[in-house]
């Protein structure tokens, strides 16, 4: 129990020391709470297609309308959920994914971990964003769900060595060698013993997973190969290059979608950076605020 | 001389040709699946196609249908999996990838060598100079640590090289293009102008080039950045930095052997990146319309040119491997530490 203590102390020296964790930290809440009760809170259904149209931001519409009279903020209210909807379905699969193949296959070792090292070097030697993109263009009626299976699907090597590794070197340890000796089952070692020292790694990962996820989707929606049905921030950001926002001079409708992602990404990135060294004790000491 | 020490050893030899064979068997697994994968789907894309024409030119349905078989014929459809696989791999490795769909009946090899003058004009410069720019800027950062000049670049390239690289060209447009009237929104080249050695060929070229090339210069330079000052600082905190402090060693003399360290991932980085020139930039090629490997191939997937994206593919795929392969071996010849 006294891990945890650490973890803790250094989680609360993050908040009260690093005004790098903290400004992210606050910017990722305020993305998190707008997708989850923004379009509560701003009711507008951003299919109605009723409004004036190409309408600048004014009072009762804040960011204004689109060429078919779309409210834009409703439709960024919805996108943002959409898109933390696909970044946490990306983040959950990947993590099970990586975590479950990097823990076979650095507990069992032999032939386990010859095959799993194999789907590992074969997904990192691909040039994965084009294939990506490839493979997601060929599968018709592409449903969130199916894009971010896909999408972990390119996630998980190389975080699933990394716990490969970290397990590697538990094992020598004292106490997995006592749980061992003791006759333990594997799955109770593994769900006991490793699990929670690797929990912090998972975590972090958890994060940038996060942020990869809703960058991923942004992206293969902007050129098209996304699930175009569905209101996201990448799907917002093709409609205005296909309803020619740009020489339209609309610039309500591209704008505000681009910051979103950009802030989204760039807090998950500082958050999981600034989280590595609560796992990472060689970093603490030189001060988390650096990092 | 790295490589002629290397070349003797025998384990060496082994470990070279294990990581051939590998790399040969992930590329024929990659491209069986995109092979494969359109096959598994039921639509229809030479119909499309004749759809198209039908509607466009106001074909007798008579004529369609022979041409129709014609192209069948051509895509080798109708005939059985195993032997289109084996058409497939045959007419790959002989070098014909077989004829486009939306640009027909142009051969998918000739639109790739159309494009990829283009591709490298626009991505060799653009990495090269970003990374001359990030490296110096993060080595200098890197040595500042701790003051507020590292602070401030950190935040910034932290943000800035996370901003969506088709975004920033949206702004780009929206701002040179469409506000102020500076740049075209989009192309290569003015029409009628060809590509010559003449004065107006150039300047024009270098009028559209301008805005894609400073949108992937901006966001590849903070990564770039970013990259390098953590390379620095972890090199900084490592035993052997300690080990110089302690002896009272002058920090510009430290610094010296750090940048030697940090320097071999930066350079890996570096030949990663001029590996993956091939693939293009398909968002930024594609905002600004500009005529290299990534338009093409977000063209193509608009239109679901199976022919032409599978073509690419295949081309592109390999070229990564194989320069990720020549990456591996010059990652080998310059860090001792990964000879082991």
């Amino acid at each position: 129990m006294s891990g945890r203590n650490v973890y803790m102390e250094t989680i609360t020296y993050l908040f009260k020391r690093n005004k790098r964790f903290l400004i992210a930290f606050t910017v990722f809440t305020a993305i998190l709470l707008t997708g989850l009760l923004g379009p509560i809170l701003y009711p507008v259904d951003p299919y109605y297609m009723g409004f004036p149209i190409q309408l600048p931001p004014c009072w009762s519409h804040p960011l204004g309308t689109d060429r078919f009279g779309r409210d834009i903020l409703a439709q960024l209210l919805y996108g943002i959920r959409t898109s933390l909807y696909i970044g946490f379905l990306v983040a959950v699969v990947s993590t099970f994914l990586g975590t479950l193949l990097g823990s076979l296959a650095g507990y069992f070792g032999g032939w386990l971990d010859s095959i799993v090292d194999g789907l590992t070097n074969m997904l990192l030697t691909i040039p994965s964003g084009f294939v990506l993109i490839i493979v997601t263009a060929y599968i018709p009626n592409r449903t969130v769900e199916i894009l971010a299976v896909i999408m972990s699907i390119f996630l998980w090597p190389g975080y699933a060595r990394g716990i490969r590794g970290q397990i590697k070197s538990l094992l020598n340890s004292d106490f997995i060698i006592l749980s061992r000796v003791s006759a333990l089952s594997s799955w109770r070692i593994l769900l006991e013993d490793i699990l929670p020292n690797i929990m912090v790694f998972i975590v972090v990962n958890f994060a940038s997973f996060l942020g990869s996820g809703i960058w991923m989707e942004t992206a293969l929606s902007f050129i098209g190969v996304g699930a175009l049905r569905t209101i996201s921030l990448g799907s917002l950001l093709y409609w205005a290059g296909t309803l020619d926002a740009i020489r339209r001079g609309l610039y309500w409708m591209f704008i505000p979608p681009g910051i979103i992602i950009t802030a989204t990404v760039t807090s998950l990135q500082v958050l999981a950076t600034s989280l590595e060294p609560v796992f990472n004790p060689r970093l603490r000491e030189v001060g988390i605020a650096e990092v | 001389m790295f490589f002629s020490s290397l070349a003797l050893s025998r384990k060496f030899l082994i470990s070279l040709l294990k990581r051939i064979t590998w790399l040969i068997l992930t590329y024929w697994i990659t491209i069986s699946i995109i092979f494969i994968l359109p096959r598994l789907i039921p639509q229809n894309p030479a119909w499309n196609y004749l759809q198209s024409l039908y509607q466009q030119y106001m074909l007798y349905p008579e004529t369609l249908k022979a041409y129709e078989i014609r192209l069948l014929r051509e895509y080798g459809v109708g005939m059985p999996l195993w032997w289109q696989y084996m058409d497939f791999l045959v007419r790959t490795f002989s070098g014909d990838l077989g004829t486009s769909i939306s640009f027909y009946p142009a051969k998918v090899v000739e639109i790739f060598m159309r494009a990829i003058p283009w591709t490298l004009a626009l991505l060799v410069p653009s990495i090269l100079l970003s990374w001359t720019v990030g490296t110096l800027l993060g080595a200098y950062i890197g040595y500042k640590r701790g003051k507020r000049i590292e602070k401030i670049f950190m935040s910034f390239s932290f943000i800035i090289s996370n901003i969506p690289s088709y975004w920033l060209a949206l702004l780009m447009i929206f701002t040179f293009s469409f506000t102020l009237k500076l740049f075209p929104s989009g192309g290569a080249l003015s029409p009628g102008i060809t590509p010559s050695l003449s004065w107006a060929f150039i300047s024009d070229f270098l009028w559209h080039y301008t805005l894609p090339f400073v949108t992937l210069f901006i966001i590849w330079t903070a990564g770039w950045t970013g990259n390098m000052r953590a390379l620095v600082s972890s090199e900084l905190e490592s035993e052997y930095v300690n080990y110089l402090r302690s002896m009272g060693v002058k920090d510009s003399i430290i610094f010296r052997y750090v940048m030697r360290y940090a320097m071999i991932p930066q350079l890996v980085g570096l030949g990663v990146a001029m590996g993956g020139v091939v693939v293009g930039n398909l968002f930024v090629e594609t905002v600004f319309s500009y005529p290299g490997i990534g338009y093409f191939v977000s063209a193509a997937l608009g239109s679901l040119d199976y022919p032409l994206i599978q073509g690419f593919f295949v081309l592109i795929v390999g070229f990564v491997f194989l320069s990720n392969f020549i990456v591996d071996l010059l990652r080998l010849a310059l860090d001792p530490r990964a000879r082991v």
